[in-house]
């Protein structure tokens, strides 16, 4: 029923219908928010990702064939602008080194190296900051394929999809962002285990 | 490579079923390597349960630029077709005015070869002076 309800609202918007679009929008906006601010790491700048995914959306919609689902289709342009956004970043010569951040860091990932379920906002948003910390070690590229195959649950052959990259690209970039992860995240893993015990 | 490499494509179920095998019985056996194994599956689950973070509201400013474009896009689409008629009336326009000067200028030239050819033909003394 709910891609029922899609597809009418899609061929409503090829119709010009700017309404349907507005449903379209308000159904996608928390999950494509949700990555922008997970591969960029910044709510201004995922704002802004997110805004300009949507736009680029209208504009192609008319040739949209549903080949493969709208959610794909809107999730590919949207990875798109986010690591075109990222890149931006990271030429901008004010723009703080990754480095520079991890040495400033003061490593606090209780949260996110603990078990526990957030149970109220702050906690949520404790754990959520912790978790873009984590993130942010990655390059976009590395963070992209982490965001869309642990976040949001896309099969490793979506992602090459979304990312117009070969399954092998795909693995091989898991593979490179685990083993960054791992190695950055394990001595402080141990401690906190050490703590626990 | 090596079984800290192969670990790495486990987690994600890249390996193949004998290498993963392998993989389940270091897990067993080596507390260091099981450490890394659990790292590896913390993450990824700490990552599956990372809070939404709501939307801030998209719609205002995508209907926005969507506005601006639509008033950008229906100028250009009128000037694509009004250029065309501007050139075309500004063509018809010149044509026109160049044929009345044409025209003008055959009048006129008519009107002077006639005058120069009576007044040729007039002699002086064939002038009549009636008297007031």
């Amino acid at each position: 029923m709910a891609d029922f309800d899609e597809r009418d609202l899609i061929r409503q918007c090829q119709k010009g219908d700017v309404q349907a679009f507005r449903q379209l929008v308000e159904r996608y906006e928390d999950r494509i928010y949700g990555l922008a601010c997970s591969i960029l790491g910044d709510p201004e700048a995922a704002k802004d990702a997110a805004q300009e995914a949507f736009i680029r959306v209208y504009r192609a919609l008319g040739k949209f064939e549903g080949r493969s689902s709208f959610y794909t289709y809107l999730y590919r342009i949207a990875t798109n602008v986010c690591l075109t956004f990222a890149q931006r970043e990271q030429r901008r010569p004010d723009r703080v080194s990754i480095e520079g951040m991890q040495e400033a860091s003061d490593m606090t990932l209780d949260r996110f190296l603990g078990t526990d379920e957030p149970q109220n906002d702050i906690e949520r948003i404790g754990l959520r900051e912790e978790i873009q910390k984590v993130l942010d070690y990655l390059s976009p590229e590395h963070r992209a394929v982490v965001v869309l195959k642990d976040i949001e649950g896309f099969s490793q052959e979506e992602i090459a999809d979304v990312l117009d990259v070969s399954v092998g690209t795909v693995k091989s970039r898991l593979s490179r962002a685990r083993a960054r992860l791992r190695d950055l995240l394990l001595p402080l893993y141990r401690e906190w285990q050490g703590e626990e015990i | 490579m090596t079984d800290r490499d192969k670990l790495l494509l486990y987690v994600d179920g890249n390996l193949s079923a004998e290498h993963a095998r392998e993989i389940e019985a270091r897990i067993a056996q080596d507390a260091e390597f099981r450490a890394e194994y659990d790292l590896l599956r913390h993450v990824q689950r700490r990552l599956s349960q990372r809070p939404i973070a709501p939307s801030p509201g998209l719609w205002d400013g995508v209907q926005a630029q969507i506005r601006e474009e639509s008033i950008w896009n229906s100028l250009v689409w009128a000037g694509k077709r009004l250029v065309p008629l501007a050139a075309a009336a500004a063509v018809i326009f010149m044509v026109l005015i160049d044929n009345g000067d044409t025209e003008a200028n055959t009048v006129s030239d008519y009107f002077d070869s006639q005058t120069e050819m009576v007044l040729s033909e007039v002699q002086p003394d064939s002038l009549i002076i009636y008297p007031e």
